[in-house]
């Protein structure tokens, strides 16, 4: 008799130890997962503030890009991560430090390399109602962590070549102990709340030579009123553009050759290169002038956008995409042939005057 | 004489024998009704011992340890008789009477038992206990569950008092967490299996024990047996599923033997996981977008695990003098669910407290005399912070790890200067954006709040206790206490930040400081043919050993008399007896913090503080109407003095102090009823009419005083408002039973319901008080807790069905708490006395959100929720669009949770003995 009930007893306990619990619950995937819609251009971004100077990650398949805060009265500009096909924003990162709530801190031109350095541009405001951020530092960091951060160079400063270079963009690795930039002049219109267009032109190429610990800093030469740099997929070779100019120039830093990759031509100015995998990516013509500025005693190009081109380099063939409702800035362009670039909406109205936003969202092109 | 006697003894005290010992007595006669021979000796157990005979035959042991023992007796010429499995329980008398016979044939033995303190005159205490191996047959799982089953107590509350009032005795000496008892846990847990018995002590409680206005718990542990036995069983819900699964899994393991030469080992190891520590019984959500609306009966981040291990050795070291090493371990992590952190957990607060007790008992007896020398080590810590990273499982809510917490080795080394900056570990909060409903608002993520919370207690304390016993009639104990103390904290509030950003970040609090505290005591009991008189006096001093402008002295007298006398098969004994205890050492601290009805912000440490008061007088009459049947009825009045409470301090209205200003009074009458556990069932019914009532509800109720234009203060009239526990009606009844060999039907030859085992608490107790506000939350209406909760009610029921296990005995349970699944409210919100939020209560908190936050959510941002993108435009935009989202939030945010008590919890159990 008892037997049996032992059987029992010990066929529950087996039982027992053979389940598992229910597991308490938990937070659903409520953010998008995908684009908004498939059509071609792809919209990937619909922030009412600035979306600007995407970067595709090595790996390739996020682009990291500075996105405005508009949930913040700082409006401060952070680094945010994106399925490069699109969806919500994988994260955010902004400066955690609490004491820096009252003041605008901004993260822009974000280059990230293959060992999870992060090359970039931090500028910070002290005031909440000063946005325009007063200390600019060329800056190396982690992409995990960029707010620990090194300087490299601290805007603004006089060049070897005698420019005052104020800004850096079009940051890029050209190899793991070197990094080029564009220097920028950076030029807030006057009054204290600068809600207007901040003109920004192109000075130099300056490259930064990591090795020995330090942060050397030199100009490319032959560079003065570069408008856009890039590095592709050699190690040592950069590829610019200069202002009022239609070609894309190839440069070896070893050897110091020039020479031109591409001639966009009449299709006006180019800058905003991007070369990889045999394709050339730039931005041509549009809202584009390059001219004396007397105010400012130097030439300036003043730059709302243009049109994104894609040169297959091997055959020549120069393909303008299709001018819809957007310029365009800043193309970042991936080994497979993604492009995901600024935009900026513009319309014409019935005097044929043009109207384009200031503010900018990320779109994708895939070129076939 | 015996009026004379009641009256003295209604202006005197009751004391009662050492809590932890009973005595053995009785008489020794002739069976033929002959003078017994001189030298006659009665021993005890191995004659550790011995007592001889008077000139009446009578005999007496006092000092016996609780649990069962040997009692011999040997007389020239008489066949030496013994008593095996006498129990002896703590504060009663066992009477053993022998009748020798000059026969070769064993002369009979009767072993009677005063049950239950019923008609023994000489126990003088309200002992409402319950033995370890009566623990395994009802549904509790702790000891500390065991004794809350005790008439009037609420919770950790006895007789209407706030927590902390009560003093644990463990083998006779005190173990206490003398920082903050009234908000913390003891910090060590006794295993069931270690326990030989339980008690409470709600009335005059021996004047060997200090440190409690309320009661005394009482626990006696075990010693080893003379051969090896012990225990292992596994308890779970893992087959149950869905709301019947709550994640616990328990293991218990015990052993307990001999040595060699004499000596004694006991251990055990009780482990207790749990996914759900606190589970509620709380309704699912309406919105099926609640990830709780599909699986409500387990909350995230709110597991716990429990580990208790204990040791005991009992070394006899010659026939007098026996040593009793105690060593316990217990750590109890805890994952606390935070709703802010409802879709962020990891974010959420954790706790973690360890103590660890080490004791030895240095025990001579020679009859007579005894003497005890006692000394203690107890140690307590307490974290509670966020962790550093997410716990690992071992089993169910079982984890591997030791917590650590962000900051932890600050808090530790009470660095409040390196606690100056933003503790690094620690993030900064925001509005979680993994919420169903994507809003930034009310759910917080990205950083926890800050806090860290840690302190320790150190102790160490000795206490010698004397005895004498002059004839069978009179004892005299006298003894004393010194308890050398050692108090460290340290808080941290949002360290996240800086300490003074925006003048919002307090700086860290740090306190270190080495209190000591000495006692003393005698007390006498006298035993009449009818009637026992105790009367005992103590003197407590403590000294926090802080800077004081003006040295306070701190001593107090307790006086504690009790008489008791028998009236025609009853048995009255009235008390009277003062206590002090020292306040919770937490008080003599500064404290910061926020609480919701915002009555304070700021409370200023007291150095200054002394001793709590109470003042209680006791009638109690007991009876036994049949031999297996006893009733008691208990009316007493308690007078509270001096209790810690809060003043305002200077003219910020957010700030006081702490003081000995609260005063009150608890009253009430208890009635119990017990038939032992005979012929297959037994029934213990007690019923508690009590009011509870002071000037503050607690420590942090603030007494207002009123500040006049000439700079002077006024206190208002003092009103008395009902305590946080007083509980109005309360009702208990333990049912047992059990069932014969032969019971029930054949089913399949076997006989599935014999020598099945039952016990049953079924509690109903009237509503807790609670305070009402404004909706604004920041004007009370009417006074303090003058509003009560609905009654609560619960059944338990624990069934066990004895197997065998091979040769092995065993046995399998099925434990039920809260069969009825009941709802049980413990708490309402104080702006409107209902479990949720009105309405336009929600509407008002969403639109509050949505003025903060109207900012159109892009389609790239995490917050963006399709759904709520009502045209489709790439944006939740707009009132139309964002409004609904934070009304869901606002919804989701308020549910009600921890208004309810547990739900069901059920339990499946295997045990083996080997």
């Amino acid at each position: 008799m008892h037997r049996s009930v032992t059987r029992v007893g010990v066929a529950a306990l087996a039982l027992g130890l053979a389940c598992d619990h229910t597991a308490p619950f938990g937070p659903g995937q409520y953010e998008p997962r995908g684009p908004y819609t498939h059509s071609a251009p792809m919209r990937l971004t619909f922030n009412l503030g600035q979306d600007l100077a995407p970067a595709w990650m090595p790996a390739g398949s996020e682009v990291l890009y500075t996105v405005e805060r508009l949930d913040d009265s700082t409006r401060s500009r952070c680094l945010a991560r994106l399925p490069g096909g699109g969806g919500a924003r994988l994260a955010t990162l902004c400066d955690p430090d609490p004491l820096a709530a009252d003041s605008t801190i901004v993260y822009e031109a974000a280059a990230p390399a293959r060992d999870g350095r992060l090359a970039f541009v931090r500028g910070a405001s002290l005031f909440r109602f000063d946005r325009a951020p007063s200390t600019r530092y060329l800056a190396l960091a982690t992409v995990s962590d960029p707010e620990r951060f090194r300087v490299l160079a601290r805007f603004l400063f006089r060049s070897p070549a005698g420019q005052l270079e104020e800004n850096a963009a079009d940051i890029g690795w050209v190899d793991d102990s070197t990094i080029v930039y564009l220097a920028e002049a950076w030029q807030p219109p006057p009054g204290e709340l600068p809600e207007g267009d901040t003109l920004i032109y192109g000075l130099e190429i300056g490259l930064v030579d990591l090795r020995g610990g330090g942060a050397a800093l030199s100009i490319v030469p032959g560079t003065q009123w570069a408008s856009s740099v890039a590095v592709g997929d050699t190690a040592g070779v950069i590829y610019y553009t200069l202002g009022g100019d239609s070609r894309v120039f190839r440069r070896s830093l070893a050897t110091g050759d020039v020479s031109v990759l591409f001639d966009f031509g009449s299709a006006g100015i180019a800058r905003d290169v991007q070369v990889r995998d045999g394709r050339l990516v730039a931005v041509v013509g549009g809202q584009v002038s390059f001219a004396f500025d007397s105010t400012r005693d130097q030439f300036v190009q003043s730059d709302e956008g243009g049109v994104l081109h894609v040169v297959e380099l091997g055959t020549g063939t120069d393909v303008a995409t299709p001018l819809s409702d957007n310029f365009y800035r800043h193309p970042a362009l991936d080994a497979a042939g993604h492009v995901v670039v600024e935009g900026y909406a513009f319309t014409v109205d019935d005097l044929g005057d043009t109207t384009r936003t200031t503010v900018a969202d990320l779109w994708r092109f895939d070129v076939p | 004489m015996r009026l004379a006697a009641l009256a003295l003894a209604a202006a005197l005290a009751a004391p009662l024998a050492a809590q932890e010992a009973g005595a053995v007595g009785g008489h020794v006669r002739d069976s033929i009704g002959a003078p017994l021979p001189p030298g006659v000796r009665v021993l005890l157990d191995d004659g550790q011992q011995f007592a001889a005979v008077d000139s009446t035959g009578a005999y007496r042991f006092h000092e016996v340890r609780a649990g069962w023992h040997r009692v011999t007796v040997r007389a020239i010429g008489y066949q030496p008789m013994e008593r095996d499995s006498v129990q002896v329980d703590a504060g009663q008398t066992t009477i053993v009477n022998f009748t020798l016979s000059r026969a070769v044939t064993l002369g009979a033995v009767v072993v009677q038992t005063f049950a239950d303190s019923v008609l023994d005159p000489l126990v003088t205490a309200d002992v409402q206990r319950v033995q370890g191996a009566e623990l395994r047959r009802m549904p509790v799982t702790t000891v500390q569950e065991a004794v809350q089953l005790s008439a009037g107590a609420v919770g950790d509350s006895y007789r209407g008092g706030r927590f902390g009032e009560q003093a644990f005795i463990l083998d006779g000496i005190g173990v206490k967490n003398q920082i903050d008892a009234s908000t913390g846990s003891l910090g060590v847990q006794v295993p069931p299996d270690m326990l030989t018995e339980a008690s409470v002590i709600t009335n005059g409680f021996s004047a060997r024990y200090g440190q409690a206005l309320s009661g005394l718990i009482n626990v006696v542990t075990r010693d080893a047996g003379e051969r090896w036995e012990g225990r292992a069983a596994y308890e779970t819900d893992r087959p149950l599923w869905n709301s019947w699964d709550h994640g616990i899994d328990r293991a218990v393991v015990s052993g307990s033997g001999p040595l060699g030469r004499g000596i004694g080992l006991v251990g055990v190891l009780d482990a207790e996981g749990r996914l759900d520590a606190d589970p509620v019984n709380a309704p699912p959500p309406t919105d099926p977008r609640d990830p709780r609306s599909t699986e409500p009966w387990i909350l995230p981040h709110n597991g716990g695990s429990r580990l208790d291990a204990a040791g005991k050795l009992t070394v006899p070291l010659d026939e007098h003098n026996t040593l009793r090493l105690f060593g316990l371990r217990s750590v109890n992590q805890r994952l606390l669910f935070d709703p802010a952190f409802k879709y962020d957990p990891q974010f959420a607060p954790a706790q973690r407290v360890a103590g660890t007790l080490i004791s030895g008992h240095l025990q001579h007896a020679t009859g007579p005399f005894n003497v005890d020398l006692r000394g203690s080590y107890f140690g307590r810590e307490f974290l509670r912070g966020t962790l550093t990273e997410a716990p690992s499982y071992l089993v169910g809510g079982f984890g591997t790890a030791t917590f650590h917490f962000v900051g932890e080795d600050l808090a530790r080394h009470r660095n409040s200067a390196g606690a100056a900056g933003a503790v690094p570990g620690f993030s900064t909060p925001d509005w979680s954006s993994n919420t169903p409903w994507g809003v930034p608002a009310f759910f917080l993520g990205d950083g926890s709040r800050g806090d860290i919370d840690w302190n320790r207690f150190r102790e160490f304390r000795g206490r010698l206790d004397a005895s004498f016993a002059a004839g069978p009639a009179l004892e005299v104990f006298a003894g004393g206490e010194v308890a050398h103390q050692r108090v460290e904290t340290f808080e941290r509030a949002l360290a996240y930040l800086p300490v003074g950003t925006g003048d919002s970040v307090p700086p860290a609090s740090a306190s270190g400081f080495a209190p000591r505290s000495i006692a003393g005591y005698i007390e006498s009991t006298l035993r009449g043919p009818d009637f026992g008189l105790t009367v005992g006096l103590r003197y407590d001093a403590f000294d926090p050993h802080v800077q004081l402008a003006t040295p306070k002295n701190r001593g107090s007298v307790s006086p504690r008399f009790a008489f008791s006398t028998v009236l025609k098969g009853a048995t009255f004994v009235a008390s009277w007896g003062r206590f002090h205890q020292a306040p919770d050492f937490q008080y003599l601290v500064d404290q910061a913090f926020d609480d919701t009805l915002r009555t304070g912000r700021f409370r200023r440490g007291n150095p200054d503080l002394g001793f709590e008061t109470s003042t209680q007088w006791e009638f109690s009459l007991r009876a036994r109407p049949t031999p297996e049947t006893s009733a008691r009825i208990n009316v007493f009045n308690k007078m509270l003095d001096g209790l810690v409470g809060s003043i305002p301090l200077g003219s910020n209205a957010d700030s006081s102090i702490f003081g000995n200003y609260d005063f009150g009074t608890v009253r009430g009458v208890e009635l119990l009823l017990e038939r032992e556990l005979r012929d297959g069932w037994g029934l213990r019914v007690s019923y508690t009419l009590q009011e509870a009532q002071a000037t503050a509800t607690n420590a942090y109720g603030l007494l207002a005083r009123v500040r006049l234009p000439t700079n002077d203060t006024l206190s208002p009239a003092r009103v008395e408002f009902p305590l946080d526990y007083d509980r109005r009606h309360s009702l208990t009844v333990v049912a047992q039973g059990e069932l014969g060999e032969q019971a029930g039907p054949v089913v399949g030859g076997v006989r599935p319901f014999a020598r099945l085992e039952g016990a049953a608490i079924v509690r109903w107790g009237s509503g807790l008080p609670y305070s009402r506000t404004n909706a604004t939350g920041d004007t009370l209406i009417g006074l303090p807790n003058s509003f009560r909760l609905p009654p609560q009610s619960t059944v338990d029921l624990l069934i066990r069905r004895p197997l065998a296990f091979g040769r092995r005995a065993g046995s399998v349970y099925l434990d039920v708490r809260n069969l009825l699944n009941r709802a049980n409210l413990e708490a309402l919100r104080r702006d409107n006395g209902s479990t949720t939020l009105t309405t336009a209560g929600i509407d008002s908190l969403a639109a509050l959100a949505y003025a903060a936050h109207p900012e159109p959510i892009p389609f790239e941002s995490p917050r963006y929720r399709a759904a709520a993108d009502l045209n489709h435009d790439g944006y939740v935009s707009g009132a139309n669009e964002l409004m609904p989202m934070y009304i869901a939030a606002a919804r989701d945010f308020t549910q009600p949770l921890f208004f309810y008590g547990p739900p069901r919890l059920v339990r499946l159990g295997v045990e083996l003995d080997f």
